[in-house]
């Protein structure tokens, strides 16, 4: 469980979050969506522990924390079989046993033998991002941090990416705290979308997603971001025009 | 197996870079057709005279001398430029102030360092030494800097989120991303060092390569000095590609577009 209680937090004299509390339930999606700048990284950043919150109360009941970064960043001089393994090392787990885990998760996220052995910069964009998501899995988190992972990816291979990504939490009944700018993403994977406004960062807007996953088809995607982001005070955070009816040019 | 293919194939394409060299000893003989033997000796009249030093153990010997030279001094310039570049770069305050310092080092000509170690070391083994020394210092103290610098941000935060402990975060991380920065620096000083010995050696001490090219120069031999330059060279190219290449083939592997 997490609970995060009146955080706020500042970089010298600007305030990036303003009295933000949340709370995250065991096997629970959480998407926290909002405009660039608005502080999702950093509250991504307190909760995972690299920085320190200025005010306010974070309790983090999860024991084992993976994070996805918003780049790969794969160590460029460690083969795939080593990156994807790279978090058990730190665990003290032996060498045959990690590679056997990363040998697996390679398998399931749909790279060849071959490819465990290439350097990260062999593989395409897409494939690294499957690695960095395959080194946070290998640790089986109860609690996933990812820092919009997907929003250099295409159309495609983000959607492939949402598949591994949804498979594996529901095995291993993880909790994810997400944050992106890809309103659609949230309403494809989350279970809850909060809505954070820009300068400073507070939550704005509460969205409940009741439908289970496997129901969500493209369409429905579609409607349901539609109609979120009607919502004014959505439009608002996000820097919309209030006018919903007018031409956009 | 892969290891050897990559060989075969390293050493197959040998083949391109001794045509260009047969080019070069072409354009050579012509030069010698066109301004005579006093100008310009012939390839093989060079390549006689270097075996006759050869066979009078000269060759040998002057080189061993002038190797010993140049790899002492580089050896010094690395674990000094290393660990100073290092420490340097791990704060901004010092890696600030020693960029001017750097500056000041890398402007300065080698010959100029040259004419100070005379007068501080005289004629001795520390002149071509601490010539080779301060010339190949400030290479490889950049490289150290710049990747003690660039250490934090992403790794760190990499380091952090998996937890790793001080010895993962030291040689999976750390270490080999300094070294990423440090090898071509230090493959750069290796060969600088080579070439700043020699010329040390021409104007400092009584032997050593530089020193017999110093006398084959004042009998006007040319002959003699071209061949010299060319066991000078031909040093030159058998570390770089029998030695420094192969390394940096298997040290670099991960990097793109090697």
């Amino acid at each position: 469980m997490l609970h995060i209680e009146h955080l706020t937090h500042r970089f010298a004299f600007t305030e990036v979050l303003t009295d933000l509390s949340l709370s995250l339930s065991a096997g629970e999606t959480l998407a926290i969506v909002g405009a660039s700048g608005c502080g999702k990284s950093t509250l991504l950043n307190c909760v995972s522990g690299l920085i320190e919150p200025y005010e306010g109360k974070i309790d983090n009941r999860f024991k084992r924390m993976a994070y996805v970064f918003q780049q790969p960043r794969l160590l460029p001089w460690q083969s795939v079989i080593d990156n994807l393994s790279f978090g058990l090392k730190a665990q003290g787990i032996d060498r045959q046993e990690r590679y056997a885990t990363a040998i697996a998760l390679a398998d399931r996220l749909g790279l060849t033998q071959e490819d465990l052995k290439k350097y990260p910069h062999e593989l395409s964009g897409g494939m690294q991002s499957r690695v960095a998501l395959g080194r946070a899995w290998a640790l089986r988190p109860d609690l996933l941090l990812l820092d919009e992972p997907f929003s250099a990816l295409d159309i495609g291979l983000k959607q492939e990416l949402y598949v591994y990504l949804r498979q594996l939490i529901n095995e291993q009944s993880s909790s994810v705290l997400m944050i992106t700018h890809d309103v659609m993403e949230a309403m494809q994977l989350a279970d809850r979308i909060l809505v954070l406004s820009a300068k400073p960062g507070r939550i704005m807007w509460e969205h409940r997603i009741s439908i289970p996953h496997q129901q969500r088809d493209e369409l429905w995607v579609y409607q349901q971001t539609a109609s979120f982001l009607q919502q004014p005070l959505v439009r608002a955070s996000f820097g919309l025009p209030m006018q919903q009816g007018a031409a956009l040019l | 197996m892969r290891w050897f293919t990559a060989t075969l194939t390293y050493l197959w394409s040998g083949w391109g870079a001794i045509t260009s060299l047969l080019l070069l000893l072409a354009l050579w003989q012509w030069g010698h057709s066109l301004y005579g033997e006093l100008v310009l000796p012939s390839p093989t009249a060079t390549f006689a005279q270097m075996l006759q030093f050869y066979q009078q153990g000269k060759l040998i010997e002057s080189l061993t001398i002038t190797g010993q030279r140049a790899l002492i001094g580089f050896l010094l310039s690395m674990i000094v430029g290393t660990l100073l570049g290092v420490i340097a770069g791990r704060y901004i305050t010092t890696a600030m102030m020693s960029r001017p310092i750097i500056t000041v080092l890398v402007g300065t000509p080698p010959i100029a360092w040259l004419v100070l170690a005379m007068l501080w070391f005289g004629s001795e083994e520390a002149t071509p030494i601490f010539t080779v020394f301060i010339a190949c210092f400030p290479i490889i103290f950049i490289g150290a800097l710049q990747g003690a610098k660039t250490l934090d941000g992403y790794l760190h935060d990499l380091a952090h989120v998996y937890q790793l402990p001080w010895s993962m975060r030291l040689g999976d991380v750390y270490l080999p991303h300094v070294i990423s920065y440090l090898f071509p620096a230090w493959i750069a000083a290796l060969g600088m060092s080579w070439k700043i010995v020699v010329m040390a050696e021409l104007l400092a001490t009584s032997d050593g390569i530089g020193a017999a090219l110093a006398v084959s120069r004042s009998h006007l031999d040319t002959a003699a000095s071209m061949a010299w330059i060319s066991a000078i060279i031909f040093v030159l190219l058998a570390i770089e590609y029998l030695v420094l290449e192969p390394i940096k083939r298997h040290v670099e592997a991960w990097r793109e577009g090697s």
